[in-house]
Order: C-alpha cells, then sequence, then structure tokens
C-alpha cells in the first residue's frame, strides 16, 4: 500500500465511507508510516474542529421567531406572483397575435408554392439530378441548390416592403404583423426575456 | 459502513427530513411543506421551513462571506434575501425533488453572487490584518486559543476559492452527501470530490502548525 493510496483511504475515513477492509488496511499503513499517521491526525482533527466552527452560527441563531417575522414581512410586501423556471409570465396578446401572424404566413407559403413543390419532387428526381457517389458530392450539390439563395433572399426583402406601401390602412397592418412575429420569435427564444437574479 | 474513528462529539445538526425538529414541533416533512407553498403559495408552511433552516443559511451565509473577525456581518441579511428568493422561486421546486440541495442551491448562488460583487479578494496573505487576540480578548487562555484558531480558519477558508469554499462548508454544515452537495452547487459529482479534497489538501497545508497536538 503506497503513501499516494492511503490519501485516498484517509478522504473516504473523513466522509464515513470507508469499508472495513480499508479501515484495516489504512491501520496497518499508519502503524508504520508516521508522515500518514499525522496527516491522518491531523485531517481528522480539522474535520472536527471545521465542522463545530461551520455549524455554530447555525446553533445559535436556531430559534429566532423576529428573523422569520421580518422574513414573512418581505414575502407579503414582495410582489405574489411566482417565478416559474426563471421567467416571468409574459402578456399572452403580443404572442397570440405573433403566433397568428406565423400562422398565417405559412399557410398562405404552403397554400401558393406547396403544389408546384410537390409536383417538382413527385417527379424522377434521378432526373433532375445525377446522384453523387461521395460525400463531398453531396456537399457540392447542396451548396449549389443554394446558390439561388441571396436573390430569393433579395426578393424576400423587396416584398417584405412592399406591404409598407399598401393602401388605406392595409399598409399599417403589415407593419403591426411583422412586429408581432418579431416580438413572438424573440420571447419564444428568450431573447426578449428579462434577466432574474436567483 | 461509516469509519468509527471520528470522534463520537462531532456536532451534528438534526435531519428534517420526515422527523421532527428540535425548534418546532411538526410531523410534515420539509419536501410535504415546500409542495404546499409550490402548489398554493402556503405562507404558513413556508415560516416553517424558514425557522427550521434559519439556522443553517445564516451558519452558511457567514462562512462563505466573513473574512476577518470584526468585518460587517452580512449572514443575516443574505439568508432573509435567501428565503425571499425561494419564495419567489418556488414554482421551480419538482414534486419528488429534495428540499435542502434546492434551498442551498439557491443559498450558494446568493452568496457567490455576493462575493463576486466585492472588490476586494480575500487572501491568505490577509492573516496579518487579523486583530491581536491577545489584545482583545480577557478571557482565559483556552479562550484566546481558541479565539485565535477560529480566526485563522476563518481567514483560511476565506482564501479558498469560492466554489472549493462553498462545497466545504456545506460538507460540514449540514452532512450533506455527495450528490447532495452536487445538486446544490450545479457541479458534478466528480468535480465536487475534487474541490473537497483540495479545499483539505490546502487547510491542513494552512494551519499544520494548529493542528499538531
Amino acid at each position: 500500500m503506497t503513501c499516494h493510496r492511503v490519501q485516498v483511504l484517509i478522504q473516504k475515513s473523513l466522509d464515513g465511507t470507508l469499508a472495513a477492509r480499508e479501515r484495516r488496511t489504512l491501520d496497518v499503513h499508519v502503524d508504520g508510516c508516521a508522515a500518514c499517521r499525522r496527516t491522518w491526525d491531523e485531517h481528522r482533527q480539522l474535520a472536527r474542529r471545521s465542522a463545530a466552527w461551520v455549524q455554530a452560527p447555525a446553533q445559535a441563531n436556531a430559534v429566532d421567531d423576529a428573523f422569520t417575522a421580518q422574513v414573512m414581512a418581505r414575502i407579503a410586501a414582495s410582489s405574489p406572483a411566482p417565478i416559474t423556471s426563471g421567467r416571468r409570465r409574459a402578456a399572452l396578446w403580443p404572442s397570440a397575435v405573433g403566433l397568428s401572424a406565423v400562422l398565417g404566413v405559412l399557410a398562405l407559403l404552403c397554400y401558393q408554392l406547396g403544389p408546384a413543390v410537390f409536383a417538382v419532387v413527385a417527379a424522377a428526381p434521378a432526373e433532375l439530378l445525377p446522384r453523387p457517389q461521395t460525400i463531398p458530392e453531396v456537399l457540392g450539390g447542396l451548396l449549389g441548390s443554394m446558390e439561388a439563395l441571396p436573390r430569393d433572399a433579395a426578393r424576400v426583402w423587396i416584398n417584405l416592403r412592399h406591404g409598407l406601401s399598401l393602401p388605406g390602412g392595409a399598409g399599417g397592418a403589415w407593419v403591426l404583423a411583422l412586429l408581432a412575429n418579431g416580438w413572438f420569435f424573440l420571447r419564444a427564444s428568450g431573447l426578449a426575456r428579462k434577466r432574474v437574479a436567483t | 459502513m461509516r469509519d468509527q474513528a471520528l470522534p463520537s462529539d462531532l456536532l451534528r445538526l438534526p435531519r428534517t427530513a420526515g422527523r421532527q425538529t428540535n425548534v418546532l414541533a411538526a410531523s410534515d416533512s420539509d419536501e410535504a411543506l415546500a409542495e404546499r407553498v409550490r402548489a398554493g403559495g402556503d405562507t404558513a408552511a413556508f415560516a416553517q421551513l424558514v425557522a427550521r433552516y434559519r439556522g443553517r443559511l445564516i451558519a452558511l451565509a457567514r462562512r462563505m462571506l466573513a473574512r476577518n473577525p470584526g468585518d460587517p456581518d452580512e449572514a443575516e441579511d443574505v439568508a432573509q434575501e435567501v428565503f425571499v428568493a425561494a419564495y419567489d422561486r418556488r414554482a421551480t421546486f419538482r414534486s419528488g425533488e429534495a428540499f435542502r440541495p434546492w434551498l442551498y442551491r439557491i443559498a450558494v448562488n446568493r452568496c457567490l453572487d455576493r462575493l463576486r460583487a466585492r472588490t476586494r479578494r480575500p487572501t491568505w496573505e490577509g492573516l496579518a490584518d487579523l486583530p491581536d487576540p491577545i489584545a482583545l480578548s480577557t478571557g482565559p487562555l483556552d479562550t484566546l486559543l481558541a479565539g485565535e484558531w477560529e480566526a485563522h480558519l476563518q481567514a483560511a477558508v476565506a482564501a479558498l476559492a469560492p466554489k472549493h469554499r462553498a462545497v466545504f462548508i456545506l460538507r460540514h454544515l449540514d452532512d450533506l452527501t455527495y450528490e447532495e452537495i452536487a445538486a446544490a452547487t450545479n457541479l458534478p459529482l466528480g468535480t465536487v470530490k475534487t474541490y473537497l479534497f483540495r479545499a483539505r489538501a490546502q487547510l491542513r497545508q494552512d494551519l499544520t502548525e494548529y493542528l499538531r497536538p
């Protein structure tokens, strides 16, 4: 039994997890090793005195009705709403408006684009694109299919701006729908959440 | 099997889970009271929990935050803040969860926040600033020596890294298991054991001249 291994047994003895066999091993070693015996004695003394020192304020403050009364008074004076999972309850209407706007846009996209996309995919895809044989070829295909993204993103942006120039109140409704959408996503992602101290 | 080498006079605070305390006679366990607080905001149940744990939270805060004798005692303020925060966060207490680690987690986080807010970091070199116990004491020699020991122990504990300090204090405060300490400090189980080992080694090194027979 090495002195290094005995350090592990000493820690286990301090935690009360030493098995009987390990205790015998520890006893045999410290009987013949003055350094480890001193280490063990010092650790036990430190543990005993530290426990008494740590717990002393608890003993002294075990009975203090004034403290409890002060705590309950502070609780009564604070906000009654409980914190759920670290987040404050949000007003429902911005989320409801945002969710409605998102679902409406998705429904419109599915209605307009769904049949066309389905028709393309349902056609023999192997005839549209050569089947890749390696992972680099798959990645190359993906990158190639994304070449039109900048142009398509520009089209989306232009159409969003067109909404602002709609006649009557439609432009204003368009702006509100966009804001509600943005707020909904921010709340859902937690970016708009106020930090709650623990 | 527990090691019988530890002295029998090692202080132990009463475990309250499912048992009556020596402060308030109550048949409800901590978890049952916490569940009533979580479900309906039962302030009477919460007051019982405050009564049971105020001593321990004050002890935890005092040992976590104090540096030298004579420093302003903010332990009671911190303990009150922890209880108020615990009531505010009652909805985060899950049914079936142990109450002690949940409460101590809030307390440890609050103490760590306080430590981070301080501009002056405690160091072992602060020992030179300790008041002369001979000049302060008028009692017998053993009282003087006990006060000197406590001052040095306080300074040595204050020199530990904050999370090492929290693990060490929790281990000795309420006889928490490694698993409970891990839950209270949000640390992996292996890290808790490592931190405790390092804290013990550093304290023994710093206080060795006071530990020799």
